[in-house]
């Protein structure tokens, strides 16, 4: 009995995911748990593993493709077992066809990008053109007079040159096109200053993208940084390290500051949803975690209820989650502050994006001893900078310098944040 | 059951009793399921004889499943996009969106489920006995399905036509309008290789959804029996959704180049390569007689290999009848449906037939031509003295309204003011031509044209005012 590989709900927020790898072919041998592709949604990247054993008897989806959740994305079986019967519809085209052209296309198929956009693309190579005047691009760039002659001697049409300073074509434009044709390499004229590639838009980098677009325009963000002696963390770390044997990193410290100064602030617990300020009974911290080429925030939930080994652990497991693609969607979204921490980079001082729907985000600078008069003579002290940016809308100035200011005293006195 | 009221065919029951066969006997046994082999046997089983049909495959045939209804649901889905196109080009719409291939050739076979279960839905309660399988005639009386013989009284022929592949080197490589329809991933470029009806359509279809299309016609100009002014403007039309027409151009060959495909034509003696991803057949139908073995029974061929038959659908077989695509004539449906009541007509002793009447013809291309009666040419030819009036999309406030445009050919008699034949190019005209089959089956005279009040703004003003127009009394035209 052959079974369908569907996809799975990929969370409340998502309801379509982009196929990221496909790891199987028709014919392949699989096992429970293997993993069969990759989905993208807007926030993680998740496996798809197979829940059924046996051959790949077909393959429904390609890189690339966009599914909802209940999509048939692959059919398991035995071997030599018809999937006909299994997904009649998302088999269309692997039925039996006529001629041996559209079988090749079936197969061709996998690398279709499904949706083309309506607004024809301009179409400069069409193989015929019935009426002669239509073979060329009707406006040609008006030319140089040394250019017409180069040309000419060439034997370049003009009409196919985009002049490289976008008005008219020069002599160099009309090289440039003849180098392109006696070598057979596409060179423009325009490339000649080293051109350019194109970075593949993943999934993930179009949803930062709009993120943070919404973000810088939706969000009236407001900025303060403040400086905090980390001596008393510094001393605590390292108490941790001897007695515990647990090595806590600073953002497990600062994650544990806020989630206490947040009962005197719970506005900070608050999001901006659907028009309105929803201020949630408990925090919850999301921690920036880059990875290559993309950035998620796993979010850790009621941190308040939790001590620092708990909230330690907790990071940890998601930071290792993130980093092998194994986020759930119910890991991200659900947080109302975040922490972004670019000190392991020797930054000193940043601003961050609030990041939607969220009330403020800390961008945490790098420690950094700096002399400090005490009142009689200079110390070296290890400190740090803390810039929230805060939503205007939820945080005033007033009120989110005062939490940064509690932030500040539990971390100078960590032993505050026992109270 | 009025028996007395049933033409007696010559394969009546008592050879099969006199044979013992014990035989299901039945009034009529149709085969084929399409448009003209299931309306008859609705329209048969409703008057209460016994009918049985035979059918292979499709339950509603080629129209239904693998024709006309996907076709226009692809055509419908071109012709919003163009809507759209135009909407953006004049900034109503800020963008177009995107649009998935792959969503509209699943979202077709939703529309034929449901009038294949339609069409069983009325066969059934209609109570006509439904046989799939391949149906042989064996004998002018027997028909032979699934290792079981029926007999009837009457047999009906519908089984249709298929695709006609042209036997060139490469027709391997070439799909037919069944896998175009089929097609999973929209071709960069195709080659359609016959500029008919289908090839017109589907060419329109898909050069819309942003395939680059070269169509091959061997005959020097396309649509010859349609009116030529019309054909032109569909040419123009066509040509600007970027289509290419090569006209007195000879397909010689189909290579494979292993990443695509090359047609190969022939112009004037020149030879001509075009790359395409997809090559599609569409020179046309040929009769589809399997199972009928012609000569064996004695059923007369003409000379394109179609079903000979009188005006009431007889072939030279007595008690067999053949109607739609596989007796010749037009291609159509609506053809089929009428051949099928006039068969029913006779089979009931009743001798209706519908040659005089006007079978109204579409060509659903993007803008849609239709056609009724006869052209300025084949009345000329008839003997009439034809005036062709013409009314433009321009001047009609509708037409504008909803941007549209095209024509109206009306073509009136001289001497007795009589309405010929109508052509309409342009958006609607597949719904227009319905009452205009009725002004040329009527022979609407131009004072009757005047006389008619058609509602406005409507594009159907425009049909009277081309009416009108032939006789310089149109109002709204110069």
């Amino acid at each position: 009995m052959s079974q369908e590989i569907k996809m799975p709900s990929a969370g409340q927020t998502t309801d379509a995911a982009r196929i990221a790898c496909v790891n199987i072919k028709v014919g392949d041998t699989v096992k429970r748990g293997d993993v069969l592709m990759e989905a993208e949604t807007d926030k993680a990247v998740l496996p798809i593993e197979s829940f059924a054993a046996g051959e790949v008897l077909a393959v429904l989806v390609a890189e690339g493709d966009d599914v909802d959740a209940g999509t048939v994305l692959a059919v398991i079986g035995k071997h030599g077992e018809g999937c006909a019967a299994v997904a009649p519809a998302a088999l269309e085209a692997e039925e039996p066809v006529q001629t041996a052209q559209l079988k090749r296309t079936a197969q061709a198929e996998n690398v279709e990008e499904e949706y083309l956009p309506i607004i024809k693309e301009d179409k400069k190579d069409a193989p015929i053109k019935v009426p002669a005047a239509a073979a060329k691009p009707s406006k040609v760039s008006p030319a140089m007079p040394n250019a017409k002659w180069e040309a000419r001697d060439q034997n370049i049409d003009l009409a196919d040159i985009v002049p490289a300073n976008g008005a008219f074509i020069t002599r160099r434009d009309v090289a440039a096109a003849a180098q392109k044709a006696a070598s057979g390499v596409p060179v423009s004229a325009s490339e000649e200053d080293g051109g350019y590639t194109v970075m593949p838009l993943t999934r993930t980098r179009e949803i930062i993208g709009r993120r943070m677009h919404e973000s810088m325009q939706n969000i009236p963000a407001w900025q303060c940084t403040t400086c905090i002696d980390m001596t008393g963390c510094i001393a605590l770390r390292e108490k941790f390290i001897s007695k515990r044997g647990i090595k806590l990193s600073y953002n497990d410290l600062i994650a544990k500051a806020v989630a206490v100064a947040a009962r005197n602030f719970p506005l900070v617990n608050a999001r901006f949803e659907d028009g309105e300020v929803r201020i949630y009974g408990h925090t919850n911290i999301g921690l920036a975690v880059a990875l290559d080429g993309a950035l998620v925030v796993p979010v850790i939930k009621k941190a308040d209820t939790m001590g620092l080994e708990q909230i330690s652990m907790a990071f940890k497991e998601k930071i290792s989650a993130a980093r092998g693609n194994k986020l759930m969607p119910s890991d991200m979204g659900c947080g109302s502050i975040t922490i972004s921490n670019l000190g392991m980079y020797s930054v000193h001082h940043f601003t961050a994006i609030v990041n939607p729907p969220e009330s403020c985000i800390l961008a945490v600078g790098g420690l950094q001893v700096e002399p400090v008069w005490n009142g009689s003579a200079f110390l070296p002290v290890n400190r740090m900078y803390i810039t929230g940016s805060f939503d205007h809308r939820i945080i005033d100035g007033a009120y989110g310098a005062q939490f940064l200011q509690e932030v500040k005293q539990l971390l100078e006195d960590p032993g505050l944040m026992l109270l | 059951m009025n028996h007395r009221a049933i033409r007696a065919g010559v394969s009546c029951p008592y050879r099969c009793r006199k044979e013992g066969n014990g035989l299901e006997n039945f009034d009529i046994l149709v085969i084929g399921a399409g448009p003209g082999g299931y309306s008859l046997s609705i329209a048969a089983a409703k008057k209460g004889l016994k009918t049985a049909i035979f059918e292979k495959e499709h339950i509603g045939g080629t129209c239904l499943n693998i024709g006309c209804i996907p076709t226009k649901y692809l055509v419908d889905k071109a012709n919003t996009m163009e809507k759209v196109r135009a909407l953006v080009s004049r900034e109503i719409f800020s963008e177009a969106g995107r649009f998935s291939f792959k969503k509209i050739q699943q979202g077709k076979a939703g529309v034929t489920e449901k009038l294949v279960g339609g069409v069983k839905y009325l066969l059934k309660s209609a109570g006509v006995h439904v046989i799939e399988g391949e149906a042989v005639l064996s004998k002018a009386n027997v028909v032979m399905c699934g290792g079981k013989e029926y007999c009837g009284k009457h047999i009906v022929i519908a089984t249709g036509s298929v695709p006609m592949i042209l036997p060139i080197p490469g027709k391997e490589y070439c799909i037919d309008s069944t896998g175009v329809l089929n097609l999973t991933k929209l071709p960069k470029k195709m080659v359609v290789i016959g500029g008919g009806v289908i090839g017109l359509e589907i060419a329109s279809a898909f050069a819309s959804f942003g395939t680059e299309i070269t169509i091959i016609e061997m005959m020097p100009e396309l649509l010859p029996k349609e009116q030529p002014e019309a054909v032109r403007i569909l040419i123009r039309e066509l040509q600007k959704q970027g289509i290419v027409l090569l006209t007195g151009t000879k397909i010689l060959r189909v290579e494979n180049q292993g990443d695509g495909l090359t047609a190969v034509c022939e112009k004037d003696g020149k030879e001509k390569c075009i790359d395409a991803d997809q090559v599609l057949m569409a020179a046309g139908r040929r009769t589809n007689l399997t199972g009928i073995d012609c000569d064996a029974l004695g059923i007369r061929l003409d000379t394109k290999r179609c079903i000979e038959v009188d005006e009431h659908q007889r072939t030279s077989l007595k008690g067999v009848y053949a109607i739609g695509d596989v007796a010749g004539g037009y291609q159509l449906a609506h053809a089929a449906y009428a051949e099928a009541e006039t068969a029913l007509s006779d089979i009931l002793g009743e001798g209706r037939t519908h040659k005089e009447i006007p079978v109204p013809a579409c060509i659903y291309t993007i803008p849609c031509l239709a056609s009724v009666g006869l052209t300025a040419q084949a009345a000329k030819a008839a003997g009439y003295e034809p005036v062709i009036g013409t009314f433009s999309y321009d001047a009609n406030g509708m037409a504008l309204a909803e941007g549209a445009s095209g024509a109206v050919f009306v073509i009136m008699d001289k001497t007795t003011q009589k309405t010929l034949g109508i052509t309409i190019i342009g958006e609607n005209s597949s719904e227009m031509i319905a009452f205009c089959s009725d002004c040329v089956m009527n022979r609407t005279t131009a004072d009757q044209w005047e006389a008619l009040i058609v509602a406005h703004p409507s594009l159907c003003e425009m049909v009277r005012e081309a009416a009108l127009a032939a006789f310089g009394k149109s109002v709204h035209k110069n």
